[in-house]
């Protein structure tokens, strides 16, 4: 099993301007975000817009840019929708079209109990030779995965760890103190990376790691090399960032906005979504400005 | 064990089985094309090829006969033989801890022998143990253009009717089908021999043996190797081979349903730069895969790709390939270098 890495970026999707997936694009930023400090990818996330994805565009994201980074970098798939059987389907074939992981997501919207919660995950780990990381984002999935259920899922052997955004300290303590050595807790939020990697995490899925990858990389590897004080003047400094993208509207509507701003063409949004006004687009740029931005690097 | 070159690299001494036979010959020329490292080569046929001498780049070595004891200092073994020579070779080359990669029907359904090819199931030359086999040479150019598909469009089903040519027979053939167009054109009488009728100007829709089924077990090898290469025992696959008079290349007109509807467009967008894969296809100025024109060459061509009118997730293809080079020897070697760069020989 490939290493899956600290520093994965959460990555956009890019679109042509007729709206259509740019393959070919998405290729090149994942190259040029390896390229900038990332140890791998994450592919149709949420912040890659899976929403508005059709099965098939994901299944060619996949394949393509697996194809485009090729063993410099793990690329995870995000498979998992509020259906079961589906995701089971989508993750057996994103295997196929050569991913190196799977980021499942809680079920969203229909509220399962914590037995269906494990009962989903397990369907889906249990269907796939893939490692799977689960996604704990109860602020967005209406249903938190409490500790105990990860706890409970992480005894199926490829169930490598979790990402954890529900932003609550004590239970990523309780998940990191009470799991196997080998099960990883990714950040799910920016601004909880360095919180997280206190407490026994393992690194984070990111977003700002688009703009600022080499930054994000340089804070976690001074964390794990004690320096502490640097680790924290490295997240102070890059909070401000963080937070507009997170703020300005929802993600990720604003990092797209930003990554057009510094020259890496990404295109527009698929409604439900729609690009920011003017005001937030000015407070944006203005935001991205104050830092030393890695993109766009050539590839 | 593998030599080392004055410069440090890795030599290793290699046999081809069937030196003499045209694919065997084509091991040879692609083994130096490619700037295999070769630390010594042993050209190896049967009783009535041996003490024939061929030039081998600036040497001129003499075809010995294939005994057990041709394979002692041997690393790699190729073999393009009867399928009853793998079957007895193929073992005494593993059994010495040398590698055998075999052309022949004898070992790839083997749930022991991985059957490979390269761009899509390389790790498989992972859990080799001894023996690698490479697919029938009609087979590797359809999985060669379908699993890059594959990959985003799982296959359902696929229908196939394939054009190939006599050098898949081997070098009886070729000259058969020579002597027959000369025997016919002067309006003289044909007999056959290698093939059970006349060859030229005909099609053959007869290759391999029959079965119980009614297939014969050329389409079987298609159907059988296809599901093992492409790791999907769910893919349905029905297929009618033919020989056709034509020496080198084989084509396929192929009807493949897929699991969801997609455009001809996004098909060829996929294969434009699928790895091993060349897109030959703009019907306005008549451009579309041809044996005449794929043959020397080791890519698989691709054409005539458009939407099936009686499908709504059908696609249709039109697939030519040199079954002599990637059909066969250029596949085989490639194999090898992937052994070599995983350091398991």
């Amino acid at each position: 099993m490939a290493q899956i890495g600290r520093l994965l970026t959460a990555m956009v999707t890019p679109f042509t301007p007729e709206g259509a997936v740019d393959y070919a694009q998405a290729g090149r930023l994942a190259l040029a975000l390896l390229e900038s400090g990332s140890d791998g990818v994450v592919v149709s996330g949420t912040t890659g817009e899976a929403p508005t994805l059709t099965t098939y565009e994901k299944l060619r994201l996949f394949a393509e840019v697996k194809q485009a980074v090729g063993g410099a970098g793990v690329v995870i798939a995000g498979t998992s929708s509020y259906n079961t059987a589906e995701s089971v389907e989508l993750s057996q074939e994103a295997e196929r079209a050569g991913v190196d992981g799977l980021l499942l997501t809680c079920p969203y919207y229909n509220k399962p109990t914590q037995e269906g919660i494990f009962r989903h995950f397990e369907a889906i780990a249990r269907a796939t030779s893939l490692p799977c990381i689960l996604y704990n984002i109860p602020g967005r999935t209406g249903v938190n995965i409490t500790a105990e259920t990860i706890v409970r899922l992480s005894r199926i052997p490829n169930i490598v760890g979790v990402k954890e955004a529900s932003g609550n300290m004590e239970q990523v303590a309780h998940i990191v103190e009470n799991t196997r050595e080998d099960f990883l807790v990714w950040s799910g939020n920016d601004s909880d990376t360095l919180p997280i990697l206190s407490v026994g995490g393992y690194g984070v899925i990111c977003v700002v790691s688009h703009l600022v990858g080499s930054q994000m990389k340089g804070m976690i590897d001074d964390y794990l090399a004690g320096r502490v004080d640097e680790a924290a003047r490295t997240h102070r400094s890059l909070l401000p960032l963080m937070s507009i993208l997170m703020t300005a509207a929802s993600n990720p509507i604003p990092i797209k906005h930003a990554l057009n701003g510094v020259g890496f063409p990404v295109g527009g949004l698929r409604l439900p979504l729609c690009e920011v006004d003017q005001a937030a687009g000015e407070k944006i740029a203005a935001e991205v400005k104050r830092h030393r931005i890695d993109l766009p690097v050539t590839v | 064990m593998p030599q080392m070159s004055p410069d440090g690299h890795k030599q290793y001494r290699i046999a081809v089985v069937g030196a003499a036979g045209v694919v065997g010959q084509e091991f040879i020329k692609i083994l130096l094309e490619r700037r295999f490292p070769v630390a010594s080569l042993k050209l190896l046929a049967t009783s009535r090829s041996a003490g024939k001498r061929m030039m081998v780049g600036e040497q001129e070595l003499v075809v010995e006969e294939t005994t057990p004891k041709s394979f002692e200092g041997s690393d790699l073994v190729f073999i393009s033989a009867s399928g009853a020579a793998s079957r007895e070779y193929c073992p005494m080359v593993a059994k010495l801890g040398a590698v055998a990669i075999d052309d022949s029907s004898a070992w790839r359904m083997d749930p022991q022998v991985p059957l490979v090819v390269p761009e899509i199931n390389a790790d498989d030359v992972e859990w080799h143990k001894g023996i690698l086999a490479i697919p029938n040479c009609s087979t590797t150019p359809i999985v060669m253009v379908l699993w890059p598909l594959h990959r985003v469009n799982p296959v359902k089903r696929i229908t196939a009717a394939t054009y190939q040519s006599v050098s898949g027979t081997g070098r009886l053939a070729v000259e058969e089908l020579n002597v027959q167009s000369k025997a016919v054109l002067e309006g003289k009488n044909v007999i056959p021999h290698v093939y059970p009728h006349q060859i030229a100007f005909n099609l053959l829709p007869e290759i391999d043996v029959f079965r119980d089924d009614g297939y014969t077990k050329e389409e079987w090898k298609m159907m059988a190797e296809t599901r093992k290469i492409m790791h999907d025992e769910s893919i349905a696959i029905s297929a009618t081979c033919v020989r056709a008079p034509i020496f080198v290349s084989h084509s396929a007109a192929v009807h493949v349903e897929f699991s969801r509807p997609w455009s001809a467009e996004d098909v060829r967008d996929i294969l434009g730069h699928a790895p091993g894969v060349a897109l030959l296809d703009d019907p306005s100025v008549s451009l579309y895969p041809q044996p005449w024109t794929a043959t020397g060459q080791d890519d698989v061509f691709v054409g005539r790709i458009r939407q099936d009118s009686s499908h709504p997730n059908g696609m249709v293809f039109w697939i030519v390939s040199d079954n002599l080079r990637k059909g066969a020897a250029t596949n085989a070697i490639q194999i090898a270098e992937e052994l070599v760069t995983r350091n398991l020989i």
